[in-house]
């Protein structure tokens, strides 16, 4: 067809003008492949770590909500926020095993606990009496699935026992580790117990040996467990502050026997496994139809989620952003360019309708033209991205990634925290951290961010990329259209003449 | 003039660009195949604009232009100068990008010649010898030619595609004598040998003297 002959020709006509307006398009090409290619794989990361992520919820107990009852009372009968959380009724198993029992729950898994004494034994203490925490709050290093927020009894140990193996998120994770000794099974239902190292050390005991409990002010009456296996807590370093680790003290049983010594006295948290991160809000307004109490709330570890993924969203966020501006201004330039090319030629156009060449198919000259020119550009372009592609990906994310790191510490810094100290009072959840002082930040130095991506251009990238390209180069020949039709051969050639 | 046998009849026709100064008033005219006319007047009398009407590429607003008894502002613009009617241009407008082989093609192409490209090519180095261009000089650069040969072209380029009516706007005027002739030469034998309508807009009474009927405009009473 003589039209794209001629389109041809006027490419090669025009060397330096195509050269230039390919040059644009060669840019844009590269930078919204590599832009698509990361976008297509942090996606495809990100959908594939939520789902194969467990969300867990927890019941705790909802601090603010209490704290504007206390502020509501009147001055003279207001009570102190222990007072107000020692009169809220926590949930026993009867009501753990009623929310888990939900469509919403894939399973669940439960923790009891309850403090106590030992005539026998000597609890590891703080360096300094003055700040040792008086009594625990059931949250914090080394009592995973959350706690009610609610005070456990005073005791110099805690008596913990877990519904399952699979709730042992500690020993799962590689953080405590069984030294000596064993594990007993899931469903033990004799007197055994494991401790840490620490604890064995300092009370020089050793696997076989017992150890005699009672509760606190009740010295007449005392339970005997022996010790099963002794285990290291590893995710504590040397340079972590004292006070914040009281895992040393915790004695970890089976569940008959935690609830032969405590009765109803235990203290019950449980963790909720979500099917979805979605799910939360309906699962907790079923817990309330259900008749948990009006000041309790679930909190789930999707803040853990959302810092290990924060990197790779911000990276695609920001690919998306960056393709955006590519766009527009790489396509205004092109505009421009067009626009120019099509004034200069205003001459041929001229001749060319006065000699009866029809606007449609002279605007499809100059159609045929750019679109020639940017097929081509585009090739250029989409091998150079290409190959730069999963490089440039994975230096960005390295980038974002000390970027959040830096900014951790920084943080941790201000407040006086050693690096990785993000645990004990306030740390918690699967690796994440929780939110203090009213949300302004979330120490989170043990945070593992997901810090490969392999941005390779597959075949929906170079589709979309095609689409790009098409649309880009389409709106820069309405510009060519616009003036084609405008343009009146008689004005230009007396203007010519 | 009975307009029984004209190819072309201009009827009642009146044109002005502003409402002020009227360029054309109630102008009658007919052509017929086969003859060489000349229309002359003084300068701004309207003969351009009549041209320029007559080629489609003004719009009739008053009155009417009937091409074969059908009023051209009925028929498609395009298609009518790329069939019907040739068109020589008093500055040629040639495109000086192409050769001269190549300008002639081109204007084929868009008549939609029933011809592949090779016949095309035959007929367009035909065509250019006829008025006088070798195939050396077919095969250069629009450019790279005289004034006169860049005419030659333009007339070539005008009748490749066999229209009914050729028109020319002062095509002697920019050339010398010898080329003058040479040039008329041409345009006449369209008329006398390939029966086709001449139309020539001039004001040199020479140019006049060689065709068969000059028709005078003059300019409309203010």
């Amino acid at each position: 067809m003589y039209i794209f002959k001629n389109a041809l020709k006027n490419i090669t006509r025009s060397k330096g003008r195509n050269i230039l307006i390919g040059a644009v398009i060669v840019i844009i090409s590269a930078t919204s492949c590599i832009a698509l290619a990361i976008r297509s794989s942090a996606g495809e990361i990100v959908s594939s770590y939520e789902d194969s992520f467990e969300i867990t919820a927890s019941l705790s107990v909802d601090r603010e909500a209490l704290r504007d009852l206390m502020m509501s009372q009147s001055e003279g009968s207001r009570g102190s926020m222990r007072d107000l959380m020692a009169e809220i009724e926590s949930p026993g198993m009867a009501e753990i095993e009623k929310y888990g029992d939900s469509e919403y729950v894939d399973h669940y898994t439960c923790t009891l606990s309850i403090g106590m004494d030992s005539s026998g034994l000597e609890p590891l203490t703080n360096d300094d009496p003055e700040n040792a925490d008086q009594t625990e709050s059931g949250a914090g290093q080394g009592m995973p699935g959350g706690g009610s927020g609610l005070p456990i009894e005073r005791g110099d140990f805690t008596v913990i026992a877990y519904s399952s193996l699979q709730a042992m998120d500690r020993f799962i994770s590689g953080d405590n580790t069984i030294t000596s000794g064993s594990m007993f099974g899931e469903n033990e239902t004799q007197p055994v117990c494991v401790i840490s190292d620490e604890l064995a050390a300092y009370n020089d005991l050793t696997v076989g040996d017992t150890i005699l409990l009672n509760k606190p002010g009740d010295e007449e009456n005392s339970y005997t467990l022996a010790i099963a296996g002794i285990y290291k807590d590893t995710s504590v370093d040397d340079s972590a502050m004292n006070w914040f680790s009281n895992s040393a003290n915790q004695i970890i049983t089976a569940f008959p026997a935690v609830q032969e010594i405590a009765g109803t006295d235990a203290q019950i948290s449980a963790t909720f496994y979500l099917n979805n991160i979605n799910d939360l809000q309906s699962l907790e307004t079923e817990m309330k139809n259900k008749g948990l109490n009006e000041y309790y709330i679930l909190t789930t570890n999707d803040s853990a989620l959302e810092q290990t993924l924060r990197p790779l969203e911000n990276l695609n966020d920001f690919a998306g952003i960056f393709l955006l501006i590519v766009l527009i201004i790489g396509g205004a330039i092109l505009m421009i360019l067009t626009m120019i090319n099509t004034r200069e030629r205003k001459y041929e156009i001229g001749v060319l309708r006065a000699i009866g060449m029809k606007k449609g198919k002279l605007a499809a000259q100059f159609v045929a033209e750019l679109l020639i020119v940017s097929f081509i550009s585009l090739l250029i372009g989409a091998s150079v991205g290409a190959l730069a592609s999963v490089p440039t990906a994975q230096a960005l994310l390295q980038n974002e990634i000390e970027s959040i790191q830096n900014e951790q510490s920084s943080i941790e810094e201000n407040f006086g925290m050693a690096p990785g100290a993000g645990g004990g009072r306030f740390g918690g959840g699967q690796g994440g951290g929780r939110e203090i002082m009213g949300g302004m930040f979330e120490p989170n130095a043990n945070v593992d961010h997901i810090s490969r991506i392999n941005a390779v251009i597959k075949f929906r990238v170079m589709l979309q990329l095609l689409l790009i390209g098409l649309g880009v180069t389409l709106c820069a020949t309405m510009v060519s259209v616009v003036l084609i039709s405008r343009y009146e051969p008689l004005r230009i050639l007396s203007g010519r003449s | 003039m009975s307009s029984t046998q004209s190819i072309l009849s201009i009827e009642k026709v009146s044109f002005a660009y502003d409402k002020h100064k009227m360029i054309l008033k109630e102008i009658d005219l007919s052509f017929e195949k086969g003859k060489t006319y000349s229309v002359m007047g003084r300068s701004g009398a309207g003969k351009t604009t009549l041209l320029s009407l007559i080629s489609g590429l003004e719009t009739v607003r008053e009155g009417k232009i009937l091409y074969n008894g059908q009023n051209i502002s009925a028929i498609d613009r395009e298609t009518y100068r790329s069939r019907n009617i040739g068109v020589v241009f008093q500055n040629f407008n040639l495109l000086f990008h192409l050769t001269a082989l190549e300008n002639v093609v081109l204007s084929m192409d868009i008549s939609d010649l029933p011809l592949n490209a090779k016949q095309k090519k035959e007929k367009a180095y035909a065509l250019l010898e006829k008025v006088g261009l070798d195939k050396e000089k077919a095969d250069r650069r629009v450019l790279k030619l005289s004034g006169g040969e860049q005419q030659r072209v333009a007339i070539a380029r005008a009748v490749s595609y066999d229209p009914d009516i050729v028109i020319a706007d002062e095509p002697t005027g920019n050339l010398d004598q010898s080329t003058e002739k040479e040039i008329m030469d041409l345009l006449t034998s369209l008329a006398a040998k390939e029966n086709k309508c001449v139309i020539i807009v001039t004001h040199s009474p020479s140019v006049a003297d060689r065709t068969d009927i000059t028709y005078e405009i003059a300019s409309p009473p203010l």
